[in-house]
């Protein structure tokens, strides 16, 4: 009978070191909030030394907000893997920070009379990270490829073939005369990989890259790091910098943290722009802004579900209220947006209005669509804050009208799978980003019926004859007022259409310890850390 | 064992007497009645505050124009980051921690005493197999478990309360069946077998009632963990999804604007701390008062 006893004693154990526990967690938290009220205006200490990996003065110790999923280029169109693609291949084509576009793996370019094939001549005695010399035949692969890709198409799709000319000259072909073509060439979905090594196996390329940038890929520890080291063979020098050290950071409070320690030199702030003040009143750090290349907007499932129905989508254009969206969700740091277009594209129709905000002809839209008591419709959005975040202030604007939104938060890769590519969504929250700044990268491949059913980029599945005729003349067209004519349309059918809802842009920001030179926000999102030095 | 008998509940009058000596242990204990007065004032607070809160206007609705603003006399918690009142959404999260609490220990306890009762009343295989069942369960952290269970079946209240839920039954079970265990050998519970009385009769009129103690305490102790735990996975994302104001999703919201706004994270991080901590001071205060060797 000493059962009860004994099992009393236990229990009284279990009790105690569950309170024990609690108090633990209690203690914590009231700690936590102490230091962080604390930490606010207190400047950090002087960088912890023999922390970093190698001398300071040869590595920078830079910020990713998740992994890398391929470090193939023709294998995605995510602007975070190309940031790391940018320092390990090198394109036909450079941009310098000034903006101006410069032969890079080619010396000469030209174009014929009717503008539709440029003849290249390769630079010659360029090394590959595994020691090969590109030839010419690596430069027609490489285009071939990311012509024939489906990641790449926002910026080959002009593109027809590359030819071999002779061991010197490559010719690229275009499908009909395209002014912007040079600053595709530039984008590292054009970059120029080793044929033989990338036709060896294209999957291990994606995990072994070799390219003919200024950085080799080294290591990679998911969920922990990249690291990358200077190539000492390329072909502009080596580069300043030896060692490019990229963290996985999910949290945005702990890069932030990170960086004021001296943990990291350089990352890409919050977009919900919480921390722009505490690093603009910094001495240590330099905060960096410019104008994004892109165009955050509600976008819609035009092939399937309820947004197949265009009185719902006006319904939704109609009951945003941009202002609101843009303090709730970037803490008022950008710049509403009405045309369908990226407001720094030179065609951009400046002074265009979209659909007015009539909440009481929302409601009526979506009692006319046959839902007099609501309806409830699905979000799904990429788990960042940029995306997130935006998505609850819709959450609330919609619920207004009676669009009970349930928001799902994807991760980064998931949501690309299954929405973008996958099709499978109502509606989400993205952005439109160019890569070349030319209207045609914030319109054609989302929007163009080739580009739909997976085929491309037009994950909306928008296909609107007229649309697509608009594109196409804007496309072809020499004439710049012509074009701007023809996007002003575009704008006016997406309006009026109610394709998707533009919304915002926000500013690009970077925020960098102030020995660090070279750095710059970059609107195109490339960083060429070749730049950069101490 | 004579303590044991004389808990027997088929007698009225000493039930009420040996309740009263409960109470009459508890009520001297300060910390417990702290406890209890806590406990009970967030219940009042969670049943009325749909009397003054409308859920649409000021729980849920965005006022961006009125965002993060300190505390002040309009709105006394200060506004979020969309502009809704912290106070209204504090205590409108009252009503959703204190009801995950509660849904939760009742699934576990139901399914649990069930589990245990059958385990330890028959003992022999029924016992092992149902005992290694929850074995398995146990052998996995709790949190940990639920995460996976929300993992799979996806974010939303009804399912965060089954994975919780799910957590729980395997303690609840134990503890059941252990106190069982000590129980169904005793000359009481023969005699009502002699008399004929069925299985169930005697675990739910002979058994149970004496094995009240140890649960009741793990009750209160397992709501303060689950008010904790669903915290927890609302603070990650797993949890009760936006709007919905539960305490641990705003201070997941509130820790983007930790540095420059403490208060949104000071009034729910105090609120769960307050109702975890009211729960403990019952538990604590009620295992004192149930122990038999504590009589007076």
């Amino acid at each position: 009978m000493t059962g009860p006893r004994q099992q009393d004693s236990k229990f009284r154990e279990r009790v105690k070191s569950m309170k024990r526990l609690t108090s633990l967690v209690a203690a914590l938290l009231i700690m936590s909030l102490f230091l962080a009220a604390c930490s606010g205006g207190a400047t950090p200490e002087t960088p912890p030394t023999g922390l970093e990996e190698g001398p300071k003065k040869d590595t920078i110790v830079e910020r990713a907000v998740a992994d890398q999923q391929t470090f193939d280029p023709f294998g995605t169109a995510d602007i975070n893997d190309q940031r790391i693609h940018y320092q390990i291949f090198d394109s036909l084509m450079r941009q310098e920070p000034d903006g101006s576009l410069v032969p890079a793996l080619c010396t000469d370019y030209k174009f014929n009379e009717t503008g539709d094939e440029i003849t290249f001549t390769i630079r010659e005695g360029v090394k590959f990270h595994n020691g090969d010399v590109m030839t010419a035949d690596d430069v027609v692969f490489s285009l071939n490829t990311a012509i024939a890709s489906g990641f790449t198409s926002k910026v080959t799709s002009t593109m027809d073939r590359a030819e071999k000319v002779d061991d010197k000259t490559v010719k690229l072909i275009l499908k009909y005369p395209f002014a912007p073509i040079l600053g595709c060439l530039v984008s590292s979905s054009c970059a120029i990989v080793p044929q033989k090594v990338y036709e060896a196996d294209k999957d291990a390329f994606g995990r072994n890259p070799v390219g003919a940038g200024p950085y080799m890929l080294k290591e990679v520890k998911p969920g922990e790091k990249i690291v990358l080291e200077a190539f000492s063979d390329y072909y502009r020098g080596e580069a300043p910098i030896k060692n490019l050290v990229v963290r996985i950071i999910v949290d945005d409070a702990a890069a932030l943290m990170a960086l004021e320690s001296g943990e990291l030199d350089l990352m890409q702030p919050s977009q919900a722009y919480t921390d722009r003040d505490a690093i603009i009143n910094n001495p240590n750090l330099v905060y960096y802004e410019a104008e994004q290349a892109c165009t955050f907007l509600v976008a819609f499932n035009n092939v399937k579900g309820v947004f197949t129905d265009k009185r719902l989508r006006e319904a939704v254009a109609r009951a945003i209220d941009r202002e609101e969206l843009i303090l709730g969700a970037v803490n008022g740091m950008a710049t509403p947006v009405e045309a369908g277009l990226v407001p720094i594209t030179p065609q951009y129709p400046h002074g265009f209005k979209g659909l007015e905000y009539d909440l009481e002809k929302a409601k009526q839209l979506v009692i006319d669509a046959g839902y007099p008591n609501g309806l409830d419709v699905t979000m799904r959005v990429i788990a960042a804050a940029n995306y997130t975040k935006p998505a609850e202030v819709l959450q609330a604007q919609l619920k207004k009208i009676g669009i009970n939104v349930k928001i799902e938060p994807m991760e980064r890769g998931t949501w690309f799978d299954v929405a973008y590519a996958g099709g499978d969504y109502e509606m989400t929250f993205y952005a439109h980003a160019i890569s070349v700044n030319d209207a045609d990268f914030c319109s054609y491949p989302f929007l163009h019926s080739s580009e739909a059913d997976g085929k491309g980029n037009n994950y909306m599945g928008i296909k609107n004859a007229e649309l697509d005729e608009c594109l196409e003349k804007a496309r072809t067209s020499q004439d710049e007022a012509e074009r701007k004519a023809y996007y002003l349309r575009a704008c006016e059918i997406i309006r009026d259409e109610s394709l998707f809802v533009p919304c915002y842009t926000g500013r690009r920001t970077m925020a960098a310890v102030k020995e660090l030179k070279g750095v710059q926000a970059d609107p195109w999102m490339r960083y060429y850390k070749y730049n950069y030095s101490w | 064992m004579t303590e044991q008998a004389t808990v027997n509940p088929s007698n009225p009058v000493k039930k009420r007497s040996q309740l009263k000596a409960i109470w009459f242990r508890y009520r001297k204990n300060k910390l417990a009645m702290f406890g209890l007065a806590l406990f009970l004032s967030l219940v009042l607070v969670a049943a009325s505050s749909g009397l003054f809160l409308d859920y649409d206007t000021q729980v849920i609705e965005q006022r961006m124009r009125e965002r993060l603003q300190p505390p002040s006399s309009e709105h006394w918690f200060g506004t979020d980051q969309y502009g809704r009142d912290v106070f209204a959404r504090v205590v409108w999260g009252t009503r959703i921690s204190l009801f995950v609490g509660v849904f939760t220990v009742t699934i576990a306890l139901t399914v649990g005493t069930l589990f245990g009762a059958l385990a330890g009343y028959y003992g022999g295989t029924v016992d092992n197999v149902l005992m290694r069942i929850m074995d398995i369960f146990l052998a996995m952290p709790g949190t940990i478990l639920a995460v996976a269970i929300v993992g799979a079946l996806g974010p939303g209240l009804v399912n965060v309360l089954l994975a919780m839920a799910i957590a729980r039954i395997p303690q609840f079970a134990r503890i059941v069946r252990s106190a069982i265990i000590s129980i169904r050998g005793q000359e009481f519970i023969e005699a009502a077998k002699a008399c004929g009385t069925r299985d169930g009769r005697i675990i739910m009129r002979h058994i149970l009632p004496n094995a009240i103690g140890p649960i009741v305490v793990q009750v209160t102790l397992h709501m303060a963990t689950t008010i904790l735990g669903v915290a927890g996975l609302s603070f990650i994302g797993l949890g009760i999804e936006a709007p919905t104001p539960e305490w641990g999703s705003m201070l997941s919201e509130a820790k983007e604007w930790m540095r420059y706004h403490p208060y949104l994270m000071v009034f729910p991080g105090v609120a769960i701390i307050l109702s975890v901590l009211s729960l403990n001071l019952i538990g604590d205060g009620l295992r004192d008062a149930l122990d038999p060797r504590m009589k007076n």
